[in-house]
């Protein structure tokens, strides 16, 4: 998977993206993000376990977990971030991932904020469309 | 057509699965290879494929190769849709025998187009054995379902234009007593008439050729429609009463099923329950070999011989009456209230947990569950009596208890949810 940060908006979330997941659909959008709020956390702690205990392996594939499910709210800079970490792990050479770790917890941050606005946006999308 | 969607990120596994049921696809999830695995090993298993790469217990590209290197098992269309973008990821993606290689994200679109190429390719060129068959009055569509022994062909009848669920069976592999039996137990089927059983319109057998042309049931089975729809431990119940008037009627006209189990069930597009096979297998084939079979009631591994009762289990075939189709349905009550089976077996060993649950006591319900309700416990408990005198006489007897059951709880609105 090619991941490159989004220079086109300051926007975490790209929904005319996530939505070409969706079908175009809304409401499916809604309920994948209703899923994410649940499992994005446990994902995200399942890295910061991994690191704790230097499991590379660990932090690799929960880190491409990650990344995979961001993906799908068109979210690339976390992916980015996501990405940064899971090749460290890749890499063997743990020495550094903690910036890499920090930065990903930060855009995760931003990402579960927008997604609580998520419904709002949706909303607002819509109607602009209906205009 | 069932597709299986074999991947440990459930939120791919919940965008994949409302894909393919958007474009009315029947998806079946899973989160790692071994289960996936168990899936592809049904008596009617999907044909299309969505393999995540990583995955616990079997990674996709050594489940795809086993898919592919496997002769028995039908054409798969098998799509490894990962993260993996390097361009030798892709190649060894197809060298394992993927037909398609896809890489995440993907478009809802392009889900889409994959699923109806996919289609269109298995409905081309169905195995060698599922050679389209020539059958005098009807036209053969397509293959619906396939068994050891038979496939079933949606075909129209074209005296009717009646669109029916044909079951071919292989004549090559019929002796002398089986034809006799079953020609006998066709005419048997033609005289039953009754909403919850499949209907059969026409059958024919003789040295070339035999098929029973019957109801084509729109819905799903037993077991697929728990796992879709959910339905409500009541309406279970209700269901299973149903399945009791079906297997009255049938009794009612000698006919023993003696292979009920959530397969052979098909609940419609209006929630009914309709018998499949009734008689038909049993009778024609004799003792059906442990392995064969394997099927799953809500992740729960099992094979249909743990659906018979005792005394049928342990081979008394001249001890086989309706009450052993009670017995069976007691089972699937049972599985699909308490996600178990009804007996405790102790071994992973196939042979020897049929044995074990031939021979084993019924575990009560209350002990699996401290809240389940005692009048429930003391009906199925009696339908899954180890002697057959000790079970209902009935399965009319079987249904008043369940439908009883049933509109006390409805009645009581102020307990309607408390737990069963």
């Amino acid at each position: 998977m090619t991941v490159a940060a989004s220079p086109k908006s300051e926007s975490i979330i790209d929904i005319d993206q996530a939505l070409t997941f969706t079908g175009g659909d809304p409401e499916m959008l809604l309920s994948v993000a209703e899923l994410f709020s649940e499992e994005g956390p446990l994902q995200l702690q399942a890295i910061g376990q991994s690191i704790d205990d230097v499991d590379a392996a660990g932090i690799q594939r929960t880190a491409h977990q990650l990344k995979g499910s961001v993906v799908i709210f068109g979210a690339d800079r976390t992916a980015k971030a996501a990405l940064d970490v899971e090749m460290m792990a890749r890499s063997g050479d743990l020495s550094e991932i903690s910036n890499a770790w920090m930065a990903l917890q930060s855009e995760m941050k931003k990402l579960f904020a927008e997604l609580k606005e998520l419904p709002d946006r949706l909303a607002s999308s819509n109607e602009d469309q209906i205009k | 057509m069932k597709v299986l969607i074999a991947d440990d990120n459930p939120m791919w596994t919940k965008l994949l699965a409302k894909t393919v049921e958007r474009y009315d696809f029947e998806s079946v999830t899973v989160d790692n290879g071994r289960d996936a695995l168990r899936e592809l090993n049904d008596e009617d298993p999907p044909r299309i494929v969505f393999l995540d790469w990583q995955m616990p217990d079997i990674d996709g590209l050594s489940l795809c190769r086993k898919i592919k290197q496997s002769d028995k098992r039908p054409f798969t269309y098998v799509v490894i849709l990962t993260s993996r973008d390097a361009e030798q990821d892709m190649i060894a993606g197809l060298e394992a025998g993927a037909d398609d290689y896809l890489t995440k994200p993907v478009e809802s679109v392009v889900i889409r187009s994959r699923l109806f190429a996919a289609k269109r390719i298995i409905e081309a060129i169905p195995p060698a054995e599922w050679s389209k068959p020539q059958v005098p009055g009807y036209e053969v569509h397509r293959v619906v379902g396939k068994g050891a022994f038979a496939t079933v062909w949606e075909a129209t009848q074209l005296e009717t234009q009646r669109v029916v669920a044909m079951k071919l069976i292989r004549v090559d592999l019929a002796t002398e007593q089986v034809f006799s039996r079953f020609a006998r137990e066709i005419e048997v089927m033609k005289r039953m008439d009754h909403p919850n059983v499949a209907h059969v319109y026409d059958a024919e057998i003789n040295s070339k050729l035999g098929y029973i042309a019957m109801d084509m049931v729109k819905g799903v089975t037993l077991q697929t429609h728990i796992r879709k729809n959910k339905p409500s431990p009541l309406e279970l119940i209700k269901l299973a009463a149903s399945v009791c008037d079906g297997l009255q009627h049938a009794h009612d006209h000698g006919v023993v099923h003696r292979d009920l189990k959530p397969s052979n069930i098909m609940v419609d597009n209006e929630n009914q329950p309709k018998i499949l096979d009734f008689g038909l297998c049993k009778s024609m084939f004799g003792a059906t070999s442990p392995e064969d079979s394997a099927e799953s009631v809500d992740g729960l591994l099992i094979g249909s011989p743990l659906f018979m009762a005792p005394e049928q289990a342990k081979g008394k075939n001249d001890e086989v009456n309706p009450r052993s189709d009670i017995y069976s349905l007691g089972v699937t009550i049972y599985m699909t209230l308490l996600r178990r089976h009804p007996v405790v077996v102790s071994t992973d060993d196939r042979s020897a947990a049929i044995k074990e649950a031939a021979s084993g006591s019924v575990e009560r319900p209350t002990k699996l569950n401290p809240n389940f309700s005692k009048t429930l416990e003391k009906i199925l408990l009696k339908s899954l009596a180890h002697d057959p005198d000790d079970r209902y006489a009935s399965a009319a007897d079987f249904a008043d208890d369940l439908r009883a059951f049933a509109s006390n709880r409805e009645n009581k609105a102020a307990e309607a949810n408390t737990p069963l």
